[in-house]
């Protein structure tokens, strides 16, 4: 299903909130750059107004290579010693190729940004949407069909551990996309 | 005099100037802060004010020698069933078709089931030089009542509800059922409120005020009031040395300039460090004008009151006022989302985790009183579904049950309500209670508690109607007692599904320690972070302590329900999904 080539990326750098160097919030001059691979990276403008909640509201296209299954976005911020990044998030491409939402739809997706020795700082609000023409979206999974507690055409209260569907396994069927924590690099 | 006559021209405002002012008693909190907070992000308040208007039909004729003059009284019924009233029309004399001119304006909550009642009166003639305030009901002869939800009017697509009058005498006895008229009562959102005009304002031409340089322009724009100075709207910022300015795009909001029709006045300034600044030249235009001025793309000569003689006189200049662009928004309400045919659709899971107690034994959340009195699952279920049915076009909810066990099944966390393996929705509130009577012998309390299963089934549902380009909208109850046993399993879920046309109310029955469930619900603390560092796009839970709504004043509907409508909101702008039919 990914074997599409000419696949891109459309990525809207909607805006970053609580950014901070050393625990101090920012002032000013905040940029984002997106990159799917090293040849592939894309800069917003520096934000000027907006202090350490800044907002950009721009459109980066991005290759997707077929091999990539992270893209990788930082937020910066030009100071007097040059350039500093405040902190980075890996946005595994299962969060909107395998969402509930289909790839070709906007999604609006939110990152906890990480320095570079792993703690917190603020968050990067983005959309992505996936441009490919011969994409074919997976089927949704359908609705796993709950057991009920008793079986529907029974007159009486049979129960029927048949029909249960096990804890696990309707987990299992449920969890589809949720964003797994291995793979995720900080 | 004081005459309440609306044939007498005019004499209607005197009677309908006070009851059009709006009534707050319907509801018992309005957060100031919380209006103000929505707002100053671009959000409508919580409520939304409505203008009701009436008229009638097919009255009886009581008077012997005229017909009927007949006037409309508007109570509210209380929970406790009390009439309070809200406000009378004026008294339209021999009339039995009257439209009543008096408009009522009420604040519309989506959260509260707001029962309203009307009265007709016939108004004897002896009475007819008192003011409608003063007229004592029992006096006058009764012509018939009717009573619908608020809820009821607005949801249709013409906002207009025919309702038949009933006598309430005959109305007992059910052998004489005769027709004895019916009221319309039709609803209008008070309009202006959502309508925003951005306009780009320019002028040409403008004289010399400073000494050694050109002016420092700005323009004030200011409207009309009946009594007094004309109040300042809005200001552009001054553009130093410029005779032919340009200013940035200028925003103004319908309600704050009364109407579109409203005269306002457009002063152009010379600005001055000390304050005192000169009048350049000015114009007297509404906003409707200055839409033609841009649709015509003509310039309006600016002209300048001087002094002549003993009065002032117009000079008209040779600088001109432009409107470069003029455009209209409006900022769709909840309502529009809703008569414009956007589905809400509710869901509903119970907690049948173990920790609600042995529901055999009276002190068990679940306990089922052979006395027939509800217990706290039952009265959620009951007060919740009130108001969610209203909304919900086809009363069906997919209904789920989490954290029991089937007799000697494994633990399920999530199971059809109903008991059927196929379909999980029941009719009604009334079928969610049936559905939850009859799994409760038929299931083990046992747990963990886990929400993550039941919001992965809302999630799906609502991403098919998303998929399927369905203007649709989703709510899904769960009512628990709050003990959770993986918060982060939960949390993940959320955050998931943030992105979808879901919200989540959560309502806590019992007295356990909610805190858990606070830290859930994201306006009362920070974003939700999944385990792998994504965060929740957006707030899609609504936390509600049952037993805060059970010791207060405060409806649980009205909290619970209260920041539906701006996660709503919030969801459609950000798509950018417009109301239908609109």
């Amino acid at each position: 299903m990914e074997k599409s080539l000419a696949r891109s990326l459309e990525v809207t750098i909607i805006s970053a909130e609580d950014l901070r160097i050393n625990h101090r919030s920012i002032k000013k001059n905040a940029f984002v750059t997106v990159q799917t691979d090293p040849n592939n990276s894309r800069s917003t403008n520096m934000d000027t107004e907006g202090a350490s909640y800044p907002s950009w509201n721009e459109k980066l296209e991005l290759a997707l290579p077929s091999y990539v299954k992270h893209i990788r976005v930082d937020v910066k911020c030009k100071t007097s010693s040059g350039e500093r990044t405040i902190g980075s998030a890996n946005i595994p491409l299962t969060d909107f190729l395998d969402d509930y939402i289909p790839p070709n739809c906007l999604h609006f997706l939110s990152y906890r940004l990480r320095e570079h020795d792993g703690d917190r700082n603020g968050i990067v609000n983005i959309s992505i949407r996936l441009n490919a023409p011969d994409y074919v979206p997976r089927a949704l999974p359908s609705l796993t069909v709950q057991a009920g507690y008793r079986n529907s055409n029974a007159c009486g209260w049979m129960p029927s551990s048949r029909i249960q569907t096990p804890y696990n396994n309707s987990r299992g069927s449920f969890a589809i996309g949720i964003p797994v924590s291995k793979g995720y690099i900080v | 005099m004081g005459n309440c006559c609306s044939d007498d021209k005019g004499g209607w405002s005197a009677v309908g100037g006070g009851a059009a002012t709006s009534h707050n008693n319907l509801t018992t909190t309005t957060n100031d802060s919380v209006d103000f907070f929505l707002k100053s992000r671009g959000y409508q308040a919580l409520f939304t004010q409505i203008e009701l208007s009436f008229s009638a039909s097919n009255l009886q004729d009581r008077d012997v020698l005229s017909k009927s003059d007949p006037m409309a009284v508007l109570y509210a019924k209380g929970r406790d069933g009390k009439l309070e009233e809200l406000g009378r029309t004026e008294v339209v004399l021999n009339s039995l078709n009257p439209v009543w001119i008096t408009k009522y304006v009420i604040s519309y909550h989506f959260e509260v089931v707001q029962n309203l009642v009307f009265h007709v009166y016939d108004v004897d003639t002896q009475f007819h030089n008192v003011p409608v305030k003063m007229l004592k009901l029992e006096e006058q002869q009764f012509l018939g009542e009717a009573t619908c939800a608020l809820s009821k009017i607005v949801t249709k697509p013409t906002r207009s509800l025919t309702l038949d009058l009933i006598h309430r005498e005959e109305s007992n006895t059910s052998s004489c059922f005769k027709s004895i008229g019916e009221l319309t009562v039709h609803a209008e959102e008070c309009i202006g409120s959502k309508t925003v005009t951005e306009m780009i304002l320019r002028c040409s031409d403008l004289e010399y005020k400073d000494l050694f340089s050109k002016s420092d322009p700005f323009l004030v724009i200011s409207k009309t009031v009946e009594s007094g100075d004309p109040i300042p709207v809005c200001k552009t910022e001054v553009k130093k040395n410029d005779h032919d300015p340009i200013w940035k795009p200028v925003c103004l909001n319908i309600q704050q300039v009364g109407s579109k029709e409203s005269t306002l006045f457009i002063e152009c300034f010379n600005f001055n460090s000390n304050g005192r600044h000169d009048l350049i030249g000015k114009v007297q235009k509404s906003l409707v004008d200055l839409e033609k001025l841009h649709h015509d793309e003509q310039g309006e000569s600016l002209f300048l009151p001087t002094l002549v003689g003993h009065g002032y006189q117009n000079k008209v200049l040779k600088s001109h006022f432009f409107v470069d662009k003029f455009s209209e928004s409006v900022q769709n309400t909840f309502l529009d989302y809703i008569t414009g045919g956007c589905e809400l659709n509710f869901m509903v899971a119970v907690d049948f985790t173990a920790s609600n107690g042995n529901p055999r034994l009276p002190d068990s959340l679940h306990y089922i009183d052979p006395s027939g009195r509800p217990n706290s699952y039952q009265k959620a279920i009951l007060e919740v579904g009130e108001v969610l049915q209203f909304y919900d076009l086809d009363k069906r909810f997919p209904a789920w049950g989490f954290g029991a066990r089937p007799i000697d099944g494994p633990v399920s966390h999530c199971f059809n309500l109903n008991g059927s393996s196929y379909h999980s929705e029941v009719d009604g509130v009334q079928g969610i209670l049936t559905a939850y009577a009859s799994a409760l012998p038929n299931v083990s309390l046992a747990g963990p508690t886990l929400f993550g299963p039941v919001i992965n089934n809302a999630s799906l549902i609502a991403s098919q109607a998303l998929a399927n380009n369905q203007q649709k909208y989703f709510v899904l109850l769960i009512i628990t007692d709050g003990v959770i046993t993986d918060l982060q399993e939960t949390k993940d879920a959320l955050v998931k599904a943030s992105d979808l046309p879901l919200s989540i109310i959560i309502v806590g029955v019992g007295g356990a320690d909610f805190k858990e469930m606070e830290v859930l619900d994201a306006d009362k603390g920070d974003r939700l972070e999944s385990s792998a560092g994504r965060i929740a796009s957006r707030d899609i839970v609504q936390f509600v302590p049952f037993r805060d709504v059970h010791s207060g004043e405060i409806l649980i509907v009205q909290s619970l329900l209260a920041e539906l409508p701006v996660q709503f909101l919030t969801y459609m702008r950000r798509r950018d999904i417009r109301p239908q039919n609109c």
